[in-house]
């Protein structure tokens, strides 16, 4: 049974996506406050599924992976700063939120098969606070781009 | 359809109470004599004036002071105005003025009005001709935009404005130049209740009326302080509250307000803490069983996810985050549970502060849960502040696509291209219109290079003003300023724009129940100054904006041509003014919109039969997480299938983006007052209320001046992490841990020391309707000496302020 290796696997893509949107929020606070305002909020967000994970994985176990973290170092290896590097970051972050969305369709699934209801649940709960995190940062990445793009500063 | 188009009340009561009220001191007698009423159309007549020569004329217009939209006659004699009277037939005002109405409206003669362009030559501004001046606008706006398309153009305009000056600029901005970025000072003042109607609603709107507070047995003032905002507003209820079967009142402010000061429950939370207090008052009321389920089952969507959201705010938790004691959230709970006629208003205390939209959204909810919305005396306002702030919703100068169109849904926006004759592809539909913060940030990082102002005064009305200057006074920004005076923004202009105003030009606007009203030219403007809408078309003339067929792009040339064109635009939408004429607004009341074949009278309140336009092809907007501000997509709001429906947006809350803490311990709260309108352009030119409140003052708690050392007019500083404001302390009226600074006071009549609230106010603001947050921040405060303050400020601030006051030099452009 892998479930264990997917409870190591969220926990920790969670704990990376909180990373990244507080790296996020701080590196452009000066330039966009809504980024870093709300960009703190949804990490906040992150951490709390990571913790709410707990009883989950003194029930089934979990094996610490390494991957999510290998992902975001890959994903964000330079600050980036102005206009461009906020959509970077963000487009960045969006890829981190869907391994995270990934991660718990997945082990909902698994949920289903092990007739676990509060596992479901708490897959279904707290996937659709992931979707809202990749709605946010999908709206800011739309709302940003053509002017960043086609504007020359 | 009671209330409209009445016939004129009897001449002899009318001539009576001109009599006995007639040209009251409204300054010491800010509401006047009561009238005491009860029942839906019973507001007696009181027709309030002031005459300062015999006119030789009265001309009908409509007072521009505040969102109320009173109707008033202007009295000239020769070219001046001599005088002003309520108008007796007006639904609205029923003859009564306020204080800023009845001596502001006399600005227009103040002997400082700009009368010729101004270009900045060799650092300063010089006169120029018309053309001089057009010529050179012209040329930069075709410079930039070959260069950097029309997305490095922004426009930001006013709630001062009429509803056929924004509409043309809306066909400029959008289907002209072709930019994103248009955006009006109501993103400060009504932004919010915009979007709350939209994302409850479905469409902006007020649903309710003036006259819901004939009949109501409950208001309820959310973050509203109609006694000092809408003076004339609060008579009427005053009327009621003297008259039988009073109101009870629930105030919900961290201030002592005059509106506070009457209400039975008065709830003061601390700053930023609106939404766990509304959760409160909602998770008591459902608790209790005063619902109307068979209503919320017929009408409404999201029920049971706003039951599961507020059942986390039981009353101790309430009053753990926000400091409203348990027992007086009960108390309020009871109140407005057992209301049988529940009025509702929501303003700046909810739109400024923390989580506006969901705040505001929660005032909605509370309407739909107890079925108070469409029926005589039960609604209610998602209020606005200046006096045509509808108009830029209206027409789509601000966030918004002319005719409460969805800019995300493409058969909106065809339709939109077909009734201007462009091609759609012109329609800048990319993006939600890019709000004021956003565009100051564009400017920040050389992104807009072309910024027009008019009628507004950034330079002193938006935050973090320190940084402000610093994004007025970038080199290669290419500034416009269209204004009736020099304003602390006008310094920093490339060029200036001597613009007429109100009484010297015609037009029509809409209050925040609805009301549209006719203004007409009653004076010359002063000197060579033109009408916002002869200005505008004139830039469109001279840029040949043309349509899809090669015409002219603005086929109109008066403002009635405007009007006609702009009702095309409304046919079908929620906003129908197609039943409207300048002809049927001349003579009588205001009528509120929509006005069509269907409603030919007007319309007193919406959603009677309880259908929204919440439908997917008619909304505004497929709305957003409150939460997070993030965008609905078409086919998630369709999987909702509202079809009619209201939607019960449920928010839990998060916490302020500043808070106070060991360096900077009490909160810091701006607002108006009674005497002044937005930052005193044309109220501190009216010496009456100059004298009245002349200067800015540092409000704090008697158990705070204690701690500091202060007392009743000590020169107190008040410093965030933004800036400082050394003003006079007032004490007493605020709750212990808030500091309150009104926001009117700026520099461009005394510039000695720092005054403005917004020295001190934090860039940031509501992830859904994108409006600032003023109602809070962190600040510290002490007493300073006040010996030789004046003198030894008046350099200080000469170092620090000078180049906000026209010393700056900058290279022509």
């Amino acid at each position: 049974m892998y479930v264990a290796e997917y409870l190591g696997r969220l926990q920790s893509a969670e704990e990376q996506l909180a990373e990244a949107l507080v790296a996020v929020s701080k590196r452009h606070s000066d330039t966009s406050p809504e980024v870093a305002m709300t960009g703190n909020l949804l990490s906040s967000w992150s951490r709390q599924h990571a913790a709410a994970l707990a009883p989950v994985v003194a029930h089934y176990g979990q094996r610490h992976t390494s991957q999510p973290e290998q992902l975001r170092r890959t994903l964000f290896q330079e600050p980036r700063s102005g206009g461009l590097g906020l959509l970077r970051d963000l487009q960045d972050t969006s890829i981190l939120a869907q391994e995270v969305l990934l991660d718990w369709t997945i082990l909902g699934q698994a949920a289903r098969a092990l007739r676990d209801g509060e596992l479901q649940e708490l897959c279904r709960r707290l996937g659709a606070e992931t979707q809202r995190q990749i709605d946010w940062l999908h709206t800011q990445l739309v709302e940003a781009a053509p002017e960043i793009l086609t504007v020359p500063a | 359809m009671r209330g409209i188009l009445q016939p004129p009340p009897v001449e002899e009561a009318e001539a009576i109470a001109r009599e006995q009220f007639a040209t009251r001191d409204s300054v010491a007698d800010i509401w006047g004599h009561p009238t005491p009423f009860y029942g839906e159309g019973q507001w007696p007549v009181r027709v309030d004036e002031r005459v300062i020569e015999a006119p030789e004329r009265w001309v009908q217009s409509t007072c521009l002071l505040c969102s109320n939209d009173c109707g008033m006659d202007i009295g000239v004699k020769g070219d001046r105005i001599v005088a002003v009277r309520g108008r007796a037939v007006d639904r609205v005002n029923r003859g009564r003025l306020g204080p800023k109405g009845m001596y502001a409206s006399f600005a227009n003669n103040s002997p400082d009005r700009l009368t010729r362009p101004l270009v900045r030559r060799d650092g300063t501004l010089q006169e120029a001709s018309w053309d001089e001046a057009m010529d050179l606008i012209v040329r930069k706006t075709k410079e930039i935009r070959s260069q950097y398309t029309a997305s490095a153009i922004g426009f930001y305009t006013s709630g001062q404005l009429f509803l056929e000056e924004y509409y043309a600029l809306a066909m400029i901005g959008k289907a002209g130049l072709g930019t994103p970025h248009m955006d009006g000072n109501t993103r400060l003042c009504t932004a919010t209740a915009a979007q709350a109607l939209i994302e409850t609603f479905g469409s902006d709107g007020q649903p309710g009326s003036y006259e819901d507070f004939d009949l109501c047995d409950t208001i309820f003032h959310v973050g509203h302080n109609p006694a000092e905002q809408q003076t004339v507003l609060w008579m009427r209820i005053l009327d009621r509250r003297r008259g039988p079967n009073p109101p009870r009142i629930v105030v919900l402010d961290p201030r002592n307000t005059f509106t506070a000061q009457e209400a039975d429950v008065h709830l003061a939370p601390y700053p930023g803490t609106n939404v766990p207090v509304l959760n409160g008052l909602l998770n008591l009321i459902i608790e209790s069983g005063q619902i109307d389920m068979p209503y919320i089952q017929a009408h409404t969507i999201g029920f049971d996810k706003l039951k599961e959201t507020v059942s986390q705010w039981p009353p101790e938790r309430v009053e753990a985050v926000s400091g409203v004691p348990a027992d007086l959230l009960r108390a309020a709970a009871s109140t407005l549970g057992s209301a049988q006629r529940l009025m509702s208003t929501v303003l700046q205390g909810v739109y400024q502060s923390n989580q506006a939209t969901a705040a505001a959204c929660q005032v909605n909810n509370l309407h739909l849960i107890r079925g108070m919305i469409g029926k005589s005396g039960a609604g209610l306002l998602q209020m606005n502040g200046q006096p045509t702030a509808q108009n830029t919703r209206e027409t789509g100068d601000d966030g918004a696509f002319t005719g409460f169109r969805n800019w995300q849904n493409p058969r909106h926006m065809e339709e939109l291209a077909r009734l201007w004759n462009v091609d759609p592809q012109v329609l800048p539909t990319w993006k939600a219109p890019t709000h004021i913060m956003q565009m100051i940030e564009h400017i920040r990082q050389g992104l807009i290079r072309m910024f027009w102002v008019t009628a507004t005064n950034p330079g002193v009305s938006l935050p973090d003003l320190p940084m402000m200057r610093e994004v007025l006074k970038k080199p290669d920004l290419f500034l416009v300023v269209q204004d009736a005076w020099m304003t602390e923004t006008a310094q920093y202009a490339s060029v200036v724009l001597p613009a007429a105003i109100w009484a010297e030009k015609t037009g029509t606007y809409t209050n925040a129940d609805r009301t549209v009203h006719v203004s007409y030219k009653a004076i010359d403007p002063p000197g060579e100054a033109r009408s916002d809408f002869d200005i505008y078309l004139d830039y469109a003339r001279r840029m040949d904006f043309r349509d899809k067929d090669g015409a002219p792009l603005i086929k109109f040339t008066t403002p009635e041509g405007a009007f006609e064109s702009f009702k095309e635009c409304t046919r079908g939408r929620p906003l129908d003014y197609s039943g409207l004429t300048y002809a049927r607004l001349t003579g009588g009341s205001g009528i509120p919109w929509p006005v069509n074949a269907q409603h030919p009278n007007g319309t007193v309140r919406l959603y009677t039969d309880g259908v929204f336009n919440t439908e997917p092809d008619h909304c505004e907007s497929y709305g957003h997480d409150l939460v997070t501000g993030a965008s609905v997509k078409e086919a998630e709001y369709r999987a909702l299938n509202p079809a009619g429906r209201a939607i019960l947006k449920a928010a839990d809350y998060v916490p302020p983006p500043e808070v106070p803490d060991a360096e900077y311990p009490l909160w810091l709260t701006t607002g108006r007052i009674v005497y002044h309108f937005h930052t005193r352009t044309k109220t501190g030119r009216a010496p009456e209320l100059n004298a009245a409140a002349p200067d800015a003052f540092v409000q704090i708690s008697a158990e705070d001046a204690r701690r500091h050392g202060i007392q009743n007019g000590d020169w107190v500083e008040v410093e965030s992490r933004r800036g400082r404001v050394i003003a006079p302390a007032s004490v007493g009226h605020i709750r212990p841990g808030v500091v309150f600074v009104p926001f009117h006071f700026g520099y461009w009549d005394y510039p000695g020391r720092p005054r403005a609230a917004n020295e001190m106010t934090i860039v940031g603001w509501d992830p859904v309707s994108k409006q600032p947050y003023f109602k809070f921040g962190a600040v510290r405060i002490r007493k300073v000496d006040g010996r030789g303050l004046t003198e030894r400020l008046g350099r200080a601030a000469e170092q620090a302020l000078g180049e906000a006051l026209g010393a700056r030099v900058r290279e022509e452009r």
